[in-house]
C-alpha cells in the first residue's frame, strides 16, 4: 500500500511539473525536460519510500540523501532547459546541495550515535519516548 | 429691700421670698452641712423661721380685711416654655408665675409653721443620728417643693413641684435605708403616688389640648367661653377624674392609700411633716384650686353638681374615711393608728370639697394640720422615751411625761371633736355641708339615697374616730405600764421637742377659740367664689345651701356631741383599768373574729395588690413571651427560611451553571487533548507518513482547484 501510494504521488508530481514547466524544448523526440523530471520524481519517491519504510536509522539517512539528490537533479534539468538561464547556475546550486547534504549527514550521524548511546539500538521504532 | 418685698398691696414678691429661703438653706446645707457647727441644723431651721415670719405677716394682712385680699398673679418668667407654630392661639405657653390669693396664704402659713416646728423638733429627736446634716437638707428641699406647689400659677409647675415633693418623700421615708422595710416602704410610696400621677398627667394633657393653656385663670376662662360644651363634656369629666386620680394617689385615698401606713418607717418628724400636715394635703389643695374646673360649667350658675366629678370625690373621700377608721381600731403600733387616722381625716377633707364647700374642706385641712402634727410629734416623744412603737410597751406614761401627756390629750380631744375645740368646728362645717348637699340633691331631679351616703359615712366615722383615738390615748398614757423595763427608762423630752408640742397645742385650742368666728372667718375668705367669681344667678343656689347648713347646725352639733360622749364612754369602759369592760376587748375581738381578722389584714388590700402585680402581671408576661416566641420569631424565621431557599437555588445555579461551564471548558480541553495525544505515537516514521498524507491531500486540492479554474 505504501509503495503504490508513493508511485501515485510521484506520477502526480510529474504531471504537474509537465503542466507548469515553461515550454520545454524538444518535447517528443530525444531527451526532454520531462524525462529528467520523471527521473527526479522517481528518485524522490524512492527516497520517501525508504524514509517511511526502513527501520534502521542509517537507511533513513540514505533515503534523505536520495531526496536531496533528486532535488539537485531537478535544479540541473531546469537550468538546462530554461530559455534565459545559464546551465551552469543549476550545477553550482547542485554542488551546494551536495555539500549541505554531506554536512547534514555528518550531523545526523552524530545525533544517531548519541541516540544509540542512550537506547542501545539503531532502530527508529525503539526511539518512541516522545510518545504523547 | 424689705419694703419692696413686704408690700401689702402685692404679696407675690413676699411669696417668692418665702419660697427661696428654704431653697437657700438646702443648697448651703447640702454642700457645707457637715462642716458647719452642730452639723448645720440651725441653718434650715433659721431659714424656715424667716419664711414663717413672712407667712405670718401675710396672714395678718389677710386677717385685716373682711374678705381677704384680691388674687394676684406675678409672672416671674413669662414664656418660660412656649411652643406653637401656628400662632398664639394654637400654641401652648407656660410661664413661671406666682399666684397669691386667700387660699395660698392659708396654705403658706400652715406649711411654714408646721415645717418650722418640725425642724425645731428634729434638732432634739434626730440628735446623734447618722446623716444628721442630710436630714435637714432633705427637710429644706421638701419645704421648698411644698411651698412652690402652693404658689404656682399654672398646672405644669404645680405638677413639677408635686413630683419633687414625692421625691423628697422617697428620700425621707427611706432615710434609714439600712432597713429593708424602709427601702421597700419608700419605693412603695413613690410607685403608688406615681400611679396616681399618670391620671394627673392625662388630666393635664386633656386640659392643655382643649383649653390651650395651663394657667388657672385661663382654664377657668375656658369654662365660661364654651370650650367644654357638647361632646367635650365627656372630656371635661375625664380630665377632672384624671386630676382627682393624682390627688387620690398623693393624698392616700382608697385604693391607693396603701403607701401611707408603710411610710411610717421614716423618722417621726417626717411623718409629722409630710404625712400629716403637708405633702398629703397637696391633693386636697389641688382639688380646692381646681374646684371651679371640677364643678364644671355649672359652677357659674351655682349648680355645682351638674357634673359628676365632685360627687365621686365626695364618695371616695367619705368611703375612705370610714374604711381607714375601721382599720385603725385594731392597730397596735402607735404610728400606724395615726397613719390610718390621717387617711380618714383626708377623706373628710375630700368629702368637704366634694359636697361643694371649699371653705369647709380647707378649714379642716388647717385645723387637722395642727392637731395631727401635734399627735405625731407627741407620739415621737413617747417613742423616743420607750424606744418602741408598740402600744404594748407603753401604758401609765402620764406620770413620767406630763407635758407630752397633756399636749397629746389636747390633740386627741381636738381630733375626736370636743365641742369648742378646732376639730369640732371643722368637722361640723363638713358634715353640715354634706347634709345640705344631700338635701339639695334630694329636691333635684335625680335625688336618691346615694346622695346621703357621704353624710352617713361622715357621721359614722366621727364616732369611730373618737373611739379609736381615745383607745390610743388610754393605752399609752393611762393604766399600768405593760413593759416595766421601758417604763423605768422613760423620761420627758428636751425643750426642742416639747416647745413645738406646746405651740401646736395652743394652736389646736386657739384656732377654735376664735372658734365660732373661725368657721365664719374661713367661710368669708376661703371660698370658692374667691377663686373665680360666679354669676349673679348663682347667688340664690348658694344661699339656699347655706341656709340649710345653718338650719341643720343645731341638730348636727347635738348629734356630734352625743357621738363624742358615747365614744368616750365606750373607750373608758374598755381601756381604763377601773372600767367595767377592761381587758374584754380580746373577747369582743374573738366574738367578731371574721371582722377582726379582715381588719388586721387591712381588708386584704395589700395582698390583693401583691397578687395583682405578681400573678396577673406574671401571667401577662408569660403570654406575651409566648406570643413573642411563636408568632414574632416564627414570622422572622419563616422569612429566613425563604431566604435560605433562594440562596440554595442560587447556589445550585452557581455550582452547576457557572462553575460547570468553567469546569466543562477544562474537561473538554483535557478530553480533546487525550484524543489528540494519540496522534503522537513517538514513531518518527509515522509522523513523516502522516505529513505525506497531509501534503498529498493539499496537492490534490490545489490540482482540483487549478483544473477547475482552468
Amino acid at each position: 500500500m505504501i509503495g503504490s501510494f508513493g508511485t501515485c504521488f510521484s506520477a502526480v508530481g510529474a504531471l504537474l511539473a509537465q503542466a507548469s514547466a515553461p515550454a520545454a524544448g524538444a518535447a517528443s523526440s530525444g531527451v526532454g525536460l520531462q524525462h529528467y523530471l520523471v527521473v527526479s520524481a522517481l528518485v524522490f519517491g524512492l527516497g520517501l519510500l525508504i524514509i517511511i519504510t526502513r527501520r534502521s536509522t542509517i537507511a533513513v539517512l540514505m533515503g534523505i540523501e536520495l531526496l536531496l539528490n533528486s532535488a539537485g537533479l531537478n535544479f540541473v534539468a531546469f537550468a538546462k532547459y530554461s530559455a534565459g538561464a545559464d546551465p551552469l547556475d543549476g550545477q553550482v546550486v547542485t554542488l551546494f546541495v551536495i555539500v549541505i547534504a554531506a554536512a547534514e549527514a555528518a550531523l545526523a550521524l552524530a545525533i544517531a550515535l548519541n541516540i544509540f548511546n542512550s537506547i542501545n539500538s539503531v532502530e527508529l521504532d525503539d526511539a518512541h519516548s516522545l510518545k504523547g | 429691700m424689705f419694703s419692696t418685698i413686704l408690700d401689702p398691696q402685692d404679696l407675690t414678691k413676699a411669696a417668692l421670698a418665702i419660697l427661696l429661703c428654704p431653697l437657700a438653706g438646702f443648697v448651703v446645707q447640702v454642700f457645707f452641712g457637715k462642716r458647719l457647727p452642730r452639723q448645720g441644723d440651725w441653718l434650715p431651721t433659721g431659714c424656715m423661721f424667716i419664711s414663717l415670719s413672712i407667712a405670718t405677716w401675710m396672714m395678718t394682712v389677710l386677717l385685716s380685711s373682711p374678705h381677704g385680699i384680691e388674687p394676684r398673679t406675678w409672672l416671674v418668667v413669662e414664656g418660660w416654655l412656649s411652643s406653637g407654630a401656628g400662632g398664639a392661639d394654637k400654641g401652648l405657653s407656660i410661664d413661671f408665675g406666682v399666684l397669691v390669693d386667700n387660699l395660698t396664704i392659708v396654705m403658706l402659713f400652715v406649711v411654714t409653721l408646721v415645717s418650722f416646728l418640725v425642724h425645731l423638733y428634729s434638732c432634739g429627736y434626730m440628735h446623734g443620728e447618722e446623716r444628721y446634716n442630710r436630714f435637714f437638707a432633705y427637710l429644706g428641699l421638701f419645704s421648698f417643693s411644698m411651698l412652690g406647689l402652693c404658689i404656682s400659677s399654672n398646672l405644669l409647675f404645680l405638677f413639677m413641684f408635686w413630683e419633687l415633693v414625692g421625691l423628697c418623700s422617697y428620700f425621707l421615708i427611706g432615710f434609714y435605708f439600712e432597713k429593708k422595710s424602709a427601702q421597700n416602704a419608700a419605693i412603695k410610696a413613690f410607685m403608688t403616688t406615681r400611679l396616681g400621677d399618670v391620671g394627673f398627667l392625662v388630666g393635664i394633657l386633656i386640659i392643655a389640648a382643649f383649653a390651650g393653656t395651663l394657667d388657672f385663670a385661663g382654664i377657668f376662662a375656658s369654662l365660661q367661653n364654651g370650650t367644654w360644651d357638647g361632646d367635650a363634656k365627656w372630656w371635661l369629666t375625664a380630665a377632672g377624674l384624671g386630676l382627682f386620680l393624682g390627688a387620690l394617689g398623693k393624698s392616700a385615698q382608697f385604693p391607693l392609700h396603701i403607701w401611707l401606713p408603710d411610710a411610717m418607717e421614716g423618722p417621726t418628724p417626717v411623718s409629722a411633716l409630710i404625712h400629716a400636715a403637708t405633702m398629703v394635703v397637696a391633693g386636697v389643695y389641688l382639688v380646692a384650686r381646681m374646684f371651679p374646673f371640677l364643678a364644671g360649667p355649672g359652677y357659674f350658675t351655682g349648680d355645682f353638681f351638674s357634673g359628676d366629678v365632685l360627687f365621686y370625690i365626695a364618695m371616695v373621700g367619705s368611703f375612705t374615711a370610714f374604711f381607714a377608721a375601721t382599720i385603725a381600731f385594731v392597730q397596735t403600733d402607735i404610728k400606724k393608728v395615726l397613719a390610718y387616722s390621717t387617711i380618714s381625716q383626708l377623706g373628710y377633707m375630700f368629702l368637704g370639697l366634694g359636697v361643694g364647700s371649699v371653705s369647709a374642706g380647707i378649714f379642716h385641712l388647717f385645723t387637722h394640720a395642727f392637731f395631727k402634727a401635734l399627735l405625731f410629734l407627741g407620739s415621737g416623744s413617747v417613742i423616743h422615751a420607750v424606744h418602741s412603737n408598740e402600744m404594748d410597751d407603753m401604758g401609765g406614761l402620764k406620770k413620767k411625761m406630763p407635758i407630752t401627756r397633756w399636749t397629746f390629750l389636747i390633740g386627741t380631744l381636738a381630733i375626736a371633736g370636743l365641742p369648742l375645740l378646732s376639730g369640732f368646728h371643722s368637722k361640723e362645717a363638713i358634715l353640715g355641708n354634706a347634709y345640705a348637699f344631700a338635701d339639695h340633691m334630694g329636691h333635684g331631679e335625680h335625688g336618691s339615697w346615694v346622695h346621703y351616703l357621704p353624710f352617713a359615712f361622715g357621721i359614722l366615722t366621727a364616732g369611730m374616730t373618737a373611739f379609736y383615738m381615745f383607745r390610743l390615748y388610754f393605752k399609752t398614757f393611762e393604766g399600768k405600764p405593760k413593759n416595766e423595763h421601758a417604763f423605768a427608762h422613760a423620761h420627758e423630752s428636751p425643750w426642742t421637742m416639747t416647745v413645738p408640742l406646746c405651740i401646736l397645742a395652743v394652736l389646736s385650742l386657739g384656732s377654735a377659740g376664735v372658734a365660732g368666728e373661725a368657721a365664719h372667718w374661713f367661710e368669708h375668705r376661703v371660698h370658692s367664689e374667691h377663686l373665680v367669681t360666679i354669676a349673679a344667678g348663682a347667688e340664690r343656689v348658694m344661699d339656699s345651701v347655706n341656709d340649710t347648713v345653718h338650719d341643720f347646725h343645731g341638730l348636727l352639733s347635738g348629734v356630734s356631741m352625743g357621738l363624742f360622749a358615747g365614744a368616750l364612754l365606750l373607750a373608758f369602759c374598755f381601756f381604763i383599768p377601773r372600767g367595767p369592760l377592761f381587758g374584754r376587748e380580746k373577747g369582743v375581738a374573738r366574738a367578731l373574729s371574721p371582722l377582726y381578722v379582715s381588719l388586721q389584714n387591712l381588708w386584704y388590700l395589700d395582698r390583693f395588690f401583691t397578687w395583682l402585680v405578681l400573678h396577673v402581671l406574671h401571667t401577662c408576661q408569660v403570654i406575651c413571651g409566648h406570643f413573642d416566641r411563636v408568632f414574632v420569631d416564627g414570622f422572622v424565621n419563616f422569612w429566613g427560611s425563604v431566604c435560605r431557599f433562594f440562596t440554595g437555588a442560587a447556589g445550585v445555579l452557581d455550582y452547576w451553571g457557572v462553575d460547570g461551564l468553567v469546569r466543562g471548558i477544562g474537561n473538554s480541553t483535557l478530553a480533546g487533548g487525550r484524543r489528540l495525544r494519540r496522534l503522537q505515537t513517538g514513531f518518527l516514521q509515522e509522523y513523516i507518513y502522516a505529513s505525506l498524507y497531509l501534503s498529498g491531500g493539499l496537492l490534490l486540492l490545489v490540482l482540483v482547484f487549478y483544473v477547475l479554474v482552468k
